[in-house]
Parts: C-alpha cells; sequence; structure tokens
C-alpha cells in the first residue's frame, strides 16, 4: 500500500492517477468480496455507482486477481436467470483483503492528518 | 453495433490468453443477459458500456497479450496441456499429494515401528505387547488411510473444469465399462451409486444433457467424450441402472462404490478405492499404490491384487477372499469367509475376528498377527517373519513355519 502514498504524492494526473485508482479499486474489490461472495455484473453495478471507473477495469481486475490465485471462482445458477459465476476470496484472498484494508486506513489517516494541519 | 457484434468485435481485439480472453467474454454476455433481464434496452446497455476496443486495450495490457494469439491469430488451437496447467489449482494438488504422501508416511512409519519391534524381540524384551503395539499402529494408520475418500476435500476446492475430457463409457448389454483418463483425474472423485432406469451422470453442467435412457435393455445413446465438460466440480456421480449387471472401472481417481449391486472389476493405478454396502457375486481389483477399503459388503468372491496397499476389510462376507500383496500393511477384520488366501511379502498384517472354513497364509516378511480367529483348517508357510497368535481356534493346523 505504500506505492499509493507514492503515486498520490507524485500524482499530477496521467499513468500515475490510473495506478492509484487501480490500487482503490482493488481495496474495494477485495473488501466486498470480504462481506460476501458476488458475481461480476453484480460487483460492477455496486462499484461504478461510488467509483468513477469503466467496467472492463474491475472485468480485468477480478481476471487478474483470480490469476493470481487471490479469488476463485464458482457456478451457481440463479433462482430465475442465467447461471452466475461467483467469485470469492482464497485464504490468500482474504489475508489480502485484512492487509490492504488496514494499509489503507492508516494511510487515511495520516492523509488527513496532514490535511487537517493545512487547514489550520 | 448490436451485442454480437459487440461480442465479436470484443473477441476479435482482445489478445489475451484464450482463458483470460473466455472468462472476459463470458463476464460481457452475463453483463448482457444480466441486464436484459432487468428490462434494460440492447441498445442502451452497449452505450452503457465502454467500447470493445477500450475494454480489449485495457485488458491486453492488464493481463498481458499471449504471444502465441499475436503470431498465431487464426490459430484457435493450443494445446490441452497448457490449458490445464492454468485451470488447475496447483495449491490443491499439492495438498492432495501431500495427504497421500502423508498417508504413505504413516505406513512407512508403522513399518519401521515394526522393524524396531523386531529388533527389540531379538533383545528379548516383551514380545507380545511390543507387537500388539506394532498391530494397534497398524490399525490405526489403515483406518485413517480408509477414510481418505476425498469427498470433502475435493467439494471444497473450487477449481475450473472447463474443457476437461470426460471418461468414456461403453455399455454393451449388461456391462458398463467406465474409463477415468482425464489427464486431471488423479483429483475428481467418482462416486458410483445405484439408480433407477438410466444411466446418470450427476455434476455435469447443466447446459448438458447426459442421461442415457434404456429402450430394451440395451442402451443406445453414447455420451460424446469431447462434448462433456466439468464445471466446478471435481467430483461425479454416476448412477448405474439396475440392468447392469458388469461394471469395469479403469483409472487413476479416487472411486467411492456405495451399494452397488454389480460384479465389478476395478483397475485403479494409484489412488483410493472405497467400496461401501456392495452386494455382488463377484469383484476384481487391480492397484497398485492405492488405499483400498472394502467395508460392510457381500461379495461371493473378492480377489484383490495390491503392490502397496494399505489394505483394509471390514465386516466382509464372502465364499472365496483372495489377496495377494507385495508391501502395504494389510487389515482384515470381521470376516465371514468359506475360504481365504493371503499371498504377501512385507508390511505388517493383522487378522481379527476372522471365521472362516479354510485359510491359507502364505507370508514372508513383516509381522503378522492373528487374534480371535476361528478356522477349520489353517495352512500355508510364515517365514522371516513376526509371528503372534492369540485367542484362536483351528481345528486342523498345518500352518509350517521357516
Amino acid at each position: 500500500m505504500l506505492y499509493m502514498y507514492y503515486f498520490i504524492l507524485r500524482s499530477n494526473g496521467g499513468i500515475v492517477d490510473t495506478q492509484f485508482k487501480k490500487g482503490i479499486i482493488e481495496v474495494c474489490v477485495l473488501s466486498e468480496l470480504d462481506k460476501q461472495d458476488t458475481y461480476g455484473y453484480s460487483l460492477v453495478k455496486n462499484l461504478s455507482e461510488h467509483l468513477d471507473i469503466g467496467e472492463s477495469t474491475i472485468y480485468t481486475m477480478l481476471r487478474r486477481l483470480t490469476n493470481d490465485k487471490v479469488l476463485d471462482q464458482y457456478e451457481m445458477q440463479s433462482s430465475d436467470g442465467p447461471t452466475r459465476k461467483y467469485y470469492r476470496l482464497t485464504g490468500l484472498g482474504k489475508e489480502r483483503a485484512q492487509q490492504l484494508k488496514s494499509d489503507w486506513l492508516k494511510f487515511n489517516q495520516k492523509v488527513n492528518a496532514i490535511l487537517g494541519e493545512n487547514h489550520e | 453495433m448490436n451485442k454480437q457484434e459487440f461480442i465479436a468485435e470484443l473477441s476479435r481485439l482482445l489478445k489475451v490468453k484464450p482463458e483470460d480472453k473466455q472468462s472476459i467474454i463470458e463476464e460481457y454476455e452475463n453483463y448482457f443477459q444480466e441486464s436484459l433481464a432487468a428490462g434494460e434496452l440492447e441498445s442502451d446497455i452497449i452505450a452503457s458500456l465502454e467500447t470493445p476496443a477500450q475494454i480489449a486495450q485495457n485488458a491486453n495490457a492488464e493481463l498481458g497479450e499471449d504471444p502465441k494469439v499475436r503470431y498465431q491469430e487464426n490459430d484457435e488451437q493450443e494445446t490441452s496441456k497448457e490449458k490445464y496447467d492454468d485451470w488447475v489449482d496447483s495449491d490443491f494438488i499439492d495438498n492432495l499429494e501431500k495427504d497421500i504422501e502423508k498417508a504413505v508416511h504413516a505406513s512407512e512409519k508403522a513399518v519401521k515401528k515394526a522393524a524396531k519391534a523386531i529388533d527389540k524381540t531379538v533383545r528379548g524384551i516383551d514380545f507380545k505387547s511390543v507387537l500388539d503395539n506394532v498391530m494397534d499402529t497398524v490399525d490405526k494408520v489403515v483406518d485413517k488411510a480408509a477414510s481418505y475418500d476425498f469427498k470433502g476435500r475435493v467439494d471444497e476446492a473450487a477449481m475450473r473444469f472447463d474443457q476437461s475430457k470426460i471418461e468414456t463409457y461403453q455399455v454393451s448389454d449388461d456391462h458398463l465399462h467406465i474409463t477415468l483418463d482425464d489427464p486431471n483425474s488423479e483429483s475428481l472423485v467418482v462416486e458410483l451409486v445405484p439408480g433407477q432406469q438410466a444411466l446418470m451422470v450427476k455434476y455435469l453442467p447443466t447446459n448438458l444433457k447426459c442421461e442415457l435412457h434404456l429402450n430394451n435393455d440395451t442402451f443406445h445413446v453414447s455420451i460424446e467424450p469431447t462434448s462433456i465438460k466439468f464445471s466446478e466440480r471435481k467430483r461425479m456421480r454416476i448412477y448405474i441402472p439396475e440392468s447392469i449387471k458388469t461394471l469395469t472401472v479403469d483409472g487413476n481417481c479416487p472411486v467411492t462404490f456405495n451399494d452397488v449391486d454389480v460384479a465389478s472389476t476395478i483397475n485403479i493405478t494409484s489412488a483410493p478405492v472405497v467400496i461401501k454396502k456392495m452386494v455382488s457375486e463377484h469383484v476384481t481389483m487391480n492397484a497398485t499404490n492405492n488405499p483400498i477399503t472394502i467395508k460392510h459388503s457381500q461379495i461371493d468372491h473378492i480377489k484383490v491384487t495390491a503392490m502397496n496397499g494399505p489394505i483394509s476389510l471390514k465386516d466382509i462376507k464372502s465364499n472365496k477372499l483372495q489377496l495377494h500383496l507385495q508391501n502395504g500393511p494389510l487389515s482384515l477384520k470381521d470376516l465371514r469367509v468359506e475360504e481365504l488366501w493371503v499371498n504377501g511379502l512385507n508390511g505388517p498384517k493383522s487378522l481379527k475376528d476372522v471365521v472362516a472354513d479354510e485359510i491359507t497364509l502364505q507370508v514372508s516378511g513383516g509381522p503378522l498377527s492373528i487374534s480371535d480367529c476361528k478356522a477349520k483348517r489353517i495352512s500355508g508357510v510364515i517365514s522371516g517373519t513376526l509371528f503372534h497368535q492369540s485367542n484362536c481356534s483351528f481345528e486342523e493346523n498345518q500352518l509350517v513355519k521357516s
């Protein structure tokens, strides 16, 4: 999560901004999945409500995290609709989710502290 | 642009590895399905999505382009081996292998313990209690190995099984021949249970009809081996209709037989085989290194040929029971047999509560313990082994110790 800090300090748009966003999206994706297993469509709908990101960012991230064995998948038939591919955290994923969350909260605190100082 | 064109364009532009590509395409197809089901218009959905070019650019950059795809764009083929490597959860396989190793290690330990016991005995230390201890350990090991039917493990592991090839089935008259030749089959559990009218294969994807119906006692439908895909489960349950009288299973994956009423030939080389509550005329089993468990069954003729076992038979009624094994621990408990024939080299062997007309033992090496057994006649040769007998009654004893 240190890289986030690094990136935000240097953040002046462009690729750095993108990287920063990706870090945040990863925390959000993992934290959503930490609450409950969910399928791609639902995750996209939930996250894009709050974050200004395209759906492909989430889909490719889900795929990358699956390749990294942070997530795995299983299929479940929905009661009315199609078969849904659910994502869930693996053991590794759970650890990573906790780590990223706590890193993020700490980082957030520090930033808030800095912002607070500036206001005074 | 409509949905079909959108997907086609996306598919054309995606240069990532085939499995990544398939996953992304599936997600977009699902996005369409879900949105359409929610009442959205196709044109609105497409407008709300990124363009295929944006998606592909993002995915190609993020997931890495597949060099093969780049150079052979029109060649969709790739070796199945690579696919399996990508899809099989190697951690799971590792764990499975570790479990098998543990079981094997435990039996080795028991054998070592037995060797220690021999040492001690040679030095004149209390022979019987040491041997009893050894046999207790062996029983525990065998029981433990026998409980490895891997069901829990397999269900817990979520694995991709798409594009995996199915085992083959051949049905002729009343004979079902199953070959488990899936490259991943080492961790596929097959459960055979009696069914009703038709041969049914369960835990396969819903998009495939795999029910075979009986017509004049003959099966007319066969499963196209390449058309079946496993979805998540690496577990398969096959319902066997009553009209099947003979069953042959070849392969390398754990197989569990439940309550099946057929004559069976089982050739499984390295995975556990569990037979429970089987009523059958004939069971022949050929195995090399797998734990074999037969429990609560009534089988007229059982013939087991194995290299390393462990083999555990409990609560069996049989006319003729023939066991031929090289090394593994062997535990026979609570048997009612007419003829029992054991031919074994190394590895501890234990016979408990065996009631037989005739027992023949050809045993060399490995401690042998016989307790609470009854027979009209016992014969054979025991050589080079620690032998302990307690609480037995043999009307005629022609056992030769050399």
